[in-house]
């Protein structure tokens, strides 16, 4: 996993260097976030926009508070498959609704220790409600300002939590078992070549009792930063554009938790990210993203889940 | 010469004027946050005054439209063109259509 | 000759305090629950009723077989058998249990004596959990936490 790490971290470097940026390449969209949670985000030439997506997690390592891997019982490998609307109320601001389908999955050892498939179980996540609002929009004039975006989002807990599942490998857990807040700010300085940007959220989960014990997960503060650019790659012959870039690390850190109102000693979360993107604008409304993230790839891992993810999403703006 | 206004035209206001136009008319729709318009305005600086071309600005307020068009030494006529850019599906910027005996034709694929 | 008298006088007062001090305690008195464990796996319920000891039948390892025989041994005015003894794991550092698999008490072994069998106590993942463990004969209750450390590969 370390040497896993270390080839992703190079490459990602490596592909960063080589990125960046034509000038006299036009690209659909330049007011765009830095960071932020939300799989769909609305520019604001768009009104309604829909989106589809589906990640692969190959790899789930959980850590203890000493940082060192746990061996686990629970999934090993997970999907989600994410479907997204969102409507914009002006060109400054907009909702978005998402709903995503997890299949949990996990191999199966025989009486002769010798892996003999998969097991898996499939259900609903919990939904995820958010807004944003740009209040300071970029300006060709002012190329040094940035773009200033608030944002908010409600994450209801709908879906089986690790605190009722009933499966031996947990592979009925879809949800967190808490209902989420998240507020927080993103800024990106969408008119320079590279385009720098970073957000920083803080979420806060609502005391929830389970089993009789009134837990409350700590205050989780995500930062965000990332590198944006051009790409001139080349028509695919299906009118594509040039690739947006996107590069970035994120850093979560979540406060101690609570039981019964009384802290949780070493309960302190903790796990560093990092991530590249490519946007590909298609066809006349539609564009194609596609992510690889890992989180768990340098510093401390505290309480947390080390993991890799691929994902390839899909948008189409209607109107 | 300064742009100093970017007003909202009426469509048959604006069809009226095209219609007058004896040779094709180049309309380009931008707005100030766009980034990727900086080359399309950029190719504009210093050019005198044409009649054949019109920048319509899109989802974008007009103070700050001017702005921009300022920066970049853009001396063109410019309109307000929310309502035209809805009615041709206008979803990204910047765009380039080529308006000849009154009907518009997109000049780039996007 | 006055104050060898005295001297001897303080020495015995001194004694006696010494011996009143020293002295066992009353058998009606509750004892004092100590802060520590008394003896190494041996745990005391945080009110000072009951004692209990744990070997590990099974494990502790990941997974869901993991049987652990608990020796009780009442204080004070608890008595036996209980009436009810619940386990519940639970990994607080990480404030989560193991969901709805619920640990199966065993008293067929000798409940009168105090000895239980705790099957089906699943622990999700290696690390650092917790035992919580509460009983009571009805009158009187008791709750202890024992730490486990659940090793990993």
């Amino acid at each position: 996993m370390i040497f896993f790490r270390f080839k992703f971290v190079a490459a990602l470097i490596a592909i960063s260097g080589g990125i960046f940026i034509s000038e006299s390449v036009t690209l659909a969209c330049a007011s765009c976030g830095s960071g932020g949670d939300e799989p769909l985000v609305l520019f604001p030439a768009e009104a309604i926009k829909i989106h589809g997506s589906v990640s692969l997690t190959p790899e789930l390592e959980s850590t203890g508070p000493d940082g060192a891997t746990l061996q686990s019982t629970g999934p090993d490998r997970r999907v989600n498959s994410t479907f997204a609307v969102g409507l914009a109320w002006s060109p400054r601001g907009f909702f978005t609704v998402a709903q995503s389908l997890t299949t949990n999955s996990r191999a199966v050892v025989g009486a002769d220790q010798a892996a003999s498939g998969r097991a898996s179980r499939s259900g609903v996540g919990d939904p995820s409600f958010s807004g944003r609002y740009t209040v300071l929009m970029p300006q060709l004039s002012r190329p040094l300002m940035p773009q200033i975006q608030l944002l908010a989002g409600y994450r209801p807990a709908i879906a089986r939590s690790i605190h009722d599942s009933s499966d031996a490998h947990l592979l009925d857990v879809f949800g967190s078992g808490f209902d989420e807040i998240r507020a927080g700010i993103d800024l990106w300085l969408g008119m320079l070549s590279v385009k720098p940007g970073v957000a920083l959220t803080a979420t806060e989960s609502l005391a929830t009792r389970h089993n009789g014990t009134l837990l409350k997960p700590g205050t989780l503060i995500r930062l965000t930063a990332s590198l944006s650019g051009i790409a001139p790659i080349g028509d695919f012959g299906i009118g594509a554009q040039p690739v947006k870039l996107t590069t970035g690390i994120t850093s979560d850190r979540r406060g101690a938790a609570s039981a019964d109102h009384e802290i949780v000693q070493n309960s302190e979360q903790a796990v560093n990210g990092a991530f590249i993107s490519a946007d590909i604008s298609a066809w006349e409304s539609d564009g194609i993203k596609l992510t690889l993230a890992q989180q768990g790839v340098f510093g401390v891992v505290k309480n947390s889940v080390a993991s890799q993810n691929w994902s390839v999403a899909w948008a189409r703006v209607l109107r | 010469m300064a742009v100093v206004a970017c007003p909202a035209i009426a469509q048959q206001d604006f069809d009226l004027l095209l219609a007058t136009k004896k040779n094709p008319v180049t309309i380009k729709f931008f707005a100030s946050w766009c980034g990727s318009c900086k080359d399309d305005l950029e190719s504009l600086r210093g050019k005198s005054r044409n009649s054949n071309i019109i920048m319509l600005s899109a989802f974008d307020d007009e103070t700050s439209s001017v702005a921009a068009l300022n920066h970049f030494g853009v001396d063109q006529a410019c309109f307000n063109g929310d309502a035209i850019a809805r009615k041709l599906g206008v979803r990204h910027l910047p765009r380039t259509f080529i308006s000849n005996n009154g009907q518009l034709l997109p000049k780039d694929a996007k | 000759m006055r104050a060898p008298v005295f001297f001897a006088s303080c020495l015995a007062v001194a004694v006696a305090v010494a011996v009143a001090a020293c002295g066992e305690a009353s058998p009606d008195k509750q004892p004092t629950p100590p802060e520590a464990i008394q003896s190494p796996g041996v745990w005391l319920t945080t009110n000072g009723s009951y004692e209990v000891y744990l070997v590990w039948v099974t494990g502790p390892q990941t997974g869901m077989d993991n049987v652990v025989r608990m020796n009780i041994r009442p204080l004070g005015n608890a008595t036996l058998p209980l009436q009810q003894l619940t386990v519940t794991p639970w990994m607080t550092v990480h404030g989560h249990g193991s969901g709805n698999v619920q640990p199966l008490v065993e008293s067929r072994l000798d409940s009168a004596a105090g000895i239980y069998l705790v099957s089906n106590i699943f622990f999700v993942m290696s690390g650092p959990w917790d035992l919580k463990i509460a009983l009571t004969d009805g009158t009187t209750s008791g709750a202890v936490v024992i730490p486990v450390t659940v090793p990993g590969i």
